[in-house]
């Protein structure tokens, strides 16, 4: 982003806030809020506020790119270093990130390019491979992949609710403003665990560390060769049900090559019958590579996350009301996932048209409107639509 | 205490002074814990051969338990608050910690071998721990633990089998077996030793109490030696917080978890201490067992097992293991593994020094 975009967008930001009617995190006092601005790399943190009102001037003056707050509760919010600030509860919260969904469709819309040499790619790379100078990365999102983390949502709300129990009355579902949704459980109960006890919960989330013995996994020697001989017995448990349901999803994908063979697999027949995964024509040899397989399919047809943001006791968080910095999308609490549009409610920003130059840009839809492919254009767009291609780093602000 | 089978209830409350059962005994006899102290008796006795057992052997012995043994049920059973009530009032880290971890061997024995009906033992639970949030499924045959608790007490017993993930887990409960549930509550008993201890009881005057205290501390100056010095080619100086924090908790006696102690061994090694050498810092830990901790170690060293020598966590990692001191040092020296810092931070070194 060029110093006219920079000073543009940062002026849309802050009179989004100068009028914009922000949403308390319960217990705002305790909370710590992070600022990051336009241009810089570091979050601004330790800051604490007594009310909404007073981040709201806040962010009016600074127009910054995110606001976040804390999972934790704490006594002394703005202290330093962070032990002093005494926390005494965390949220349980949970990020679903489309980035880390294998969706196939990611080939097809992240990109990267190099602003000087004019070369682009399909992927993610670093450095541009004529003048090895840093390279632009480009990450959009499409209605496939936002479907596949809305699937996820709904994954883990499940397993929170059907298989460990949680009360869902204090749920708060969010979407990040980018690529995915934040999951928060303001329980207090829950509210009480360690950062050890809640990898616990995300370990049995992601079907992490798995004794393959403890849920019905079992070779037998036939012919010399090892052999897979058997799977978990659905009976036997939420694991084991969950366990072979995201297998038989993944195996699925796989058979119809929507997902690459990966290398633990050695098919030795089919995959699946009528349903049924055939546990012996997998060609898995070790307990390893049934942990392997387990985790992969899981982050396929599970729920994929980042398990740092539950675990960490320092963890800032997005907060709902707030506008991305990546986007201009509002971070939005969802009340209705199958009803929420990604491309649309979120989108916030006026319409009144600005001139923007765009080096590349995919098809993008965004409230209802089909926006590019572009190429080397100068435009005349929406204000949300130029301002999400500013911020993707796509285009720069013209005049 | 009745319809439980063919055990007394003098029995049960020798064998479980926490129980509901004792506790109404106790109440019964209306004593207060300073008498006790006014005059030498086979209660203090008793309460002294407690922690004897506790700080030297790391676990309780039962004379109940001792067939043909005769025992003073009386005795056996007011011990238990005395020896608390003494080791709370000496407040000493690492005893607490070994007494609470041997009451709790105690525990699990006397449950291991008598094989109480599960009914009783869910009394024993729900009771004795005032656990009411457990509950014995007698189709299934198993004790129903809601997740939340069961992670709270299995984290701090540790390993593969006991991973939530690894459990059998239905609509928010944790189905535990008869015999894991055996452990499970030796670990509810721990856990609730060391909170009646972390109150501090306040010293008492007389010459037995004065004398007890210094039976014990002779006992720990026997006992407790000093935490095994690094090899020369290591510089303690240089580990990461985190590390030096861990290290501060053997020193003060403190019990560590499970992700800890593979935290701070893999280190260890990593730098350059020898397997013996780790083992011999370990050796400090309130519940440490030489075979176990040695096979651990080795196994980590990747002298057993898999052959496969373990890297420690990284930065990223041990802070979701509630681990990392997130000291502003690592963020200055912008280090994402506690190697690296110990790298960098000796590089430095040597450099200001040349």
């Amino acid at each position: 982003m060029n110093q006219s975009s920079l000073a543009f967008v940062r002026a849309v930001f802050r009179e989004y806030y100068a009028k914009a009617r922000l949403q308390a995190p319960p217990a705002i006092e305790t909370r710590e809020f992070g600022f990051l601005q336009f241009g810089e790399k570091s979050i601004i943190r330790h800051l604490s506020f007594s009310n909404i009102e007073q981040v709201r001037r806040f962010a009016a003056e600074n127009g910054p790119a995110s606001i976040s707050y804390s999972t934790a509760y704490y006594r002394y919010p703005d202290r330093q270093p962070m032990v002093a600030k005494e926390p005494y509860r965390f949220d349980l919260a949970f990020d679903i990130d489309a980035d880390h969904i294998p969706t196939k469709c990611k080939r097809q819309h992240d990109f990267w390019f190099c602003q000087i040499c004019d070369v682009r790619g399909p992927g993610v790379r670093k450095k541009c491979p004529v003048c090895h100078s840093e390279v632009v990365l480009a990450k959009f999102v499409c209605p496939e992949c936002m479907n596949a983390a809305k699937e996820h949502v709904r994954n883990l709300i499940d397993i929170l609710e059907g298989e460990l129990g949680l009360r869902m009355q204090q749920v708060q579902i969010s979407f990040s403003g980018r690529r995915g949704f934040h999951v928060r459980i303001f329980d207090e109960e829950v509210g009480g665990l360690t950062s050890e006890e809640r990898r616990e919960i995300v370990d049995y989330i992601l079907l992490k560390e798995i004794e393959p013995r403890r849920h019905g996994f079992a070779f037998e020697q036939r012919g010399g060769k090892r052999v897979l001989a058997s799977g978990p017995a659905v009976r036997e448990g939420a694991i084991s049900r969950r366990i072979v349901q995201v297998v038989k999803r993944y195996l699925e994908a796989v058979e119809k090559k929507a997902l690459a063979m990966p290398s633990f697999l050695r098919p030795s027949g089919a995959l699946l019958k009528e349903g049924e995964v055939v546990w012996e024509n997998l060609g898995l040899r070790t307990y390893d590579e049934i942990r392997q397989l387990i985790e992969c399919a899981n982050e396929y047809a599970g729920v994929s996350l980042d398990p740092m943001v539950t675990c960490d006791d320092a963890r800032l968080l997005r907060m709902p009301s707030s506008i991305h910095g990546g986007t201009g999308l509002l971070v939005t609490v969802v009340d209705d996932l199958d009803q929420f549009d990604p491309f649309n409610d979120p989108v916030v920003l006026s319409d009144d048209p600005v001139n923007v130059h765009i080096h590349y840009s995919p098809n993008v839809v965004l409230r209802d409107q089909p926006l590019g492919p572009f190429k080397h254009e100068v435009r005349r767009l929406p204000l949300f639509a130029a301002i999400y291609l500013i911020c993707t780093g796509v285009a720069e602000i013209v005049g | 205490m009745t319809g439980y089978g063919p055990f007394s209830t003098e029995e049960w409350i020798a064998h479980f002074p926490f129980s509901k059962e004792a506790r109404e005994f106790l109440e019964q006899q209306g004593f207060s814990i300073s008498t006790f102290f006014e005059f030498e008796n086979k209660v203090v006795e008793r309460a002294l051969e407690r922690v004897r057992d506790a700080v030297e052997q790391g676990h309780v012995l039962s004379p109940s338990l001792e067939s043909g043994f005769k025992y003073d049920f009386e005795v056996e059973t007011l011990s238990y608050p005395v020896a608390i009530y003494l080791v709370a009032s000496l407040g000493n880290r690492w005893l607490i910690e070994r007494y609470a971890s041997a009451e709790s061997k105690r525990v699990f024995a006397c449950l291991q071998l008598k094989r109480y009906p599960a009914e009783a033992v869910l009394q024993l639970a729900r009771g004795g721990l005032e656990w009411k949030w457990v509950t014995y499924d007698s189709v299934l045959k198993a004790f129903k633990v809601p997740v939340i608790k069961y992670v709270k007490y299995a984290v701090r017993i540790g390993g593969p089998a006991w991973k939530l993930v690894n459990q059998r887990v239905e609509e928010g409960v944790v189905l535990l077996s008869y015999e894991k549930f055996l452990r499970f509550i030796s670990e509810g008993v721990r856990l609730r030793i060391l909170e009646r201890c972390s109150q501090p009881a306040p010293q008492l005057e007389t010459d037995v109490y004065k004398k007890s205290i210094e039976y014990i501390r002779n006992l720990l100056s026997q006992t407790m030696r000093p935490i095994a010095p690094m090899p020369k080619s290591v510089d303690p100086g240089a580990f990461p917080p985190c590390i030096q924090q861990l290290l501060r908790s053997i020193e003060e006696g403190r019990h560590l978890p499970h992700a800890a102690r593979f935290f701070l061994a893999s280190f260890l090694l990593r730098v350059g201490v020898k397997p013996d050498r780790v083992v011999e810092i370990f050796s400090r830990l309130p519940d440490f067992n030489r075979k176990r901790t040695e096979y651990y170690v080795r196994h980590i060293a990747g002298e057993k097992g898999g052959k496969k020598a373990y890297l420690p966590y990284s930065c990223e990692r041990a802070r979701s293991y509630g681990l990392c001191s997130m000291s502003d040092v690592c963020r200055q020296l912008q280090v994402q593994h506690p190697l690296q810092y110990y790298i960098r931070y000796r590089r430095a070194k040597r450099r200001e020094s040349e």
